[in-house]
């Protein structure tokens, strides 16, 4: 899957790091990072409802 | 309730956030969705929809223009110049502001609350977790919100900002005089918080020059470290971040507060989470959801715009009202119900949407989880001993007393 994140558009909140941890985590400065573009299944599943419940709607979830 | 709801929305009283206010939401999502309250020249919103499209465009919703019903009041009522005084020049406050400056003064606090940073304090936590429930005692009738609730909240950001706790009684005064002044109804009001919030000025300036001498691991310390249009930040703007760090323990100890009053009216709920600790995660964001800390927020239009079909001009305003969204029909199903396992837990608006989301989101959470997992693995039960009080406020949403107690 091709997933990006908006740096100016994430606040940290760190939901896509609680609801996908295979895919997102927190970096240093607090914005998400990609961990792992490749999910499938569950994952991807879990990779989509990141994307819907972001709260800045800084998280894009696409086919590569 | 066939009133009509111009006789039910009484947005300013605080009479009227009880248990009724939700059938009246229930009407203005139908009837109203941007309620037009003419007393404030506002637009209500209760649904959740509007709520976050409101919240995630900042070019067209300004957060620059008033952000609680109280300031609309003052400003009516030509208070605001008394607010004056508490502004020191130049001392930007990134809630008050808009994108992109906004993005600027975020950055500058966003990194020290990060989950990694924040975990550095974990050990801490969990000791004032021990100590305050240590006090607590055994099945005697304690007022949970002055004795748990409101503590936690001020070791927490004084271990942050690298405060002694010897300064943490003054803190509490403080903390309280910057509540007292979002609560005042007239300029005369504000001399005594007033004078209340100019001795925490100099305390933190106090602060300033100590951590200048001797930086440490502390919030004060990162600020000073820290760079705003390449040069570190203005001790205003340090001085107005950190009076806010200190002040946001008042929706923390809303929030510590209701989660409690949520486990005792339940018998079960706290059996359940020590069966399944992972439970707690959802119980803190239903107490979230149900009772927000923060009940709402105010932007001002900065163009023309239609929003649930309603025709909004450049200059109004409109207002975010939280346990309103956070009961959405069209977006919570059986929203009344308190269902720690629903799947859109973390849906609600209680934190707000977009870039002015609560800085402080990660750290209540963190605070929540460790006193509640604390509490549960020393006790079986907690139980109301009396009738709880609420806050009188228009704002800040929650419990001024709740007396329980505990069982093992």
């Amino acid at each position: 899957m091709k997933i990006t994140i908006d740096r100016d558009r994430c606040v940290g909140s760190a939901y896509c790091q609680r609801i996908a941890p295979a895919t997102f985590d927190l970096g240093d400065d607090g914005i998400a990072v990609v961990l792992d573009a490749d999910v499938a299944g569950p994952q991807a599943a879990a990779a989509r409802e990141a994307e819907a419940d972001c709260p800045s709607m800084a998280i894009s979830v696409g086919e590569s | 309730m066939t009133a009509p709801l111009a006789d039910l929305v009484l947005v300013e009283d605080t009479h009227f956030y009880d248990d009724r206010q939700f059938g009246v939401y229930d009407r203005m999502r139908t009837e109203a969705p941007a309620y037009y309250y003419q007393p404030l020249d506002v637009f209500l919103l209760t649904r959740m929809e509007d709520v976050r499209y409101v919240s995630t465009h900042p070019d067209q919703f300004s957060n620059a223009a008033g952000l609680t019903l109280n300031q609309l009041r003052m400003a009516k009522a030509g208070a605001s110049a008394a607010f004056e005084r508490f502004n020191e020049p130049g001392g930007e406050l990134v809630i008050t502001k808009d994108p992109p400056r906004q993005r600027a003064l975020r950055a500058l606090m966003s990194q020290n609350l990060t989950p990694r940073y924040l975990q550095g304090f974990g050990d801490a936590l969990d000791g004032f977790c021990r100590d305050l429930l240590d006090r607590a005692g055994d099945g005697s009738p304690f007022d949970f919100v002055s004795s748990i609730a409101a503590q936690l909240p001020l070791y927490v950001a004084a271990a942050l900002l690298g405060v002694s706790e010897v300064d943490i009684p003054r803190m509490k005064s403080w903390v309280a005089a910057l509540e007292d002044l979002t609560r005042v109804t007239s300029a005369a009001e504000l001399e005594e918080p007033g004078q209340r919030f100019d001795e925490l000025k100099r305390f933190l300036r106090d602060q300033l020059e100590l951590k200048r001498r001797v930086p440490g691991n502390d919030m004060i310390s990162a600020f000073l470290a820290s760079t705003l249009d390449g040069s570190p930040p203005s001790e205003a703007i340090v001085l107005a971040h950190v009076a806010t760090l200190m002040s946001n323990g008042g929706t923390t100890r809303l929030l510590l507060s209701s989660i409690a009053s949520f486990l005792a009216a339940s018998s079960s709920q706290l059996e359940l989470i020590r069966a399944d600790p992972g439970l707690l995660d959802g119980v803190i964001e239903e107490c979230l959801r149900l009772m927000p800390p923060a009940r709402g927020f105010v932007r001002t239009a900065t163009a023309d715009v239609e929003l649930a079909g309603t025709r909004i001009r450049a200059g109004q305003r409109l207002y975010l009202l939280y346990p309103a969204a956070n009961r959405d029909p069209g977006h919570f199903t059986d929203p009344d119900r308190f269902d720690p396992a629903r799947r859109q837990a973390y849906g609600h608006a209680s934190f707000g949407f977009g870039t002015h989301f609560c800085l402080g989101a990660g750290l209540a959470r963190m605070e929540a989880k460790a006193l509640f997992t604390e509490l549960i693995s020393r006790y079986s039960a907690i139980r109301a001993a009396g009738t709880p009080t609420r806050y009188e406020h228009v704002q800040l949403n929650g419990w001024a007393t709740l007396p329980v107690t505990l069982h093992r």
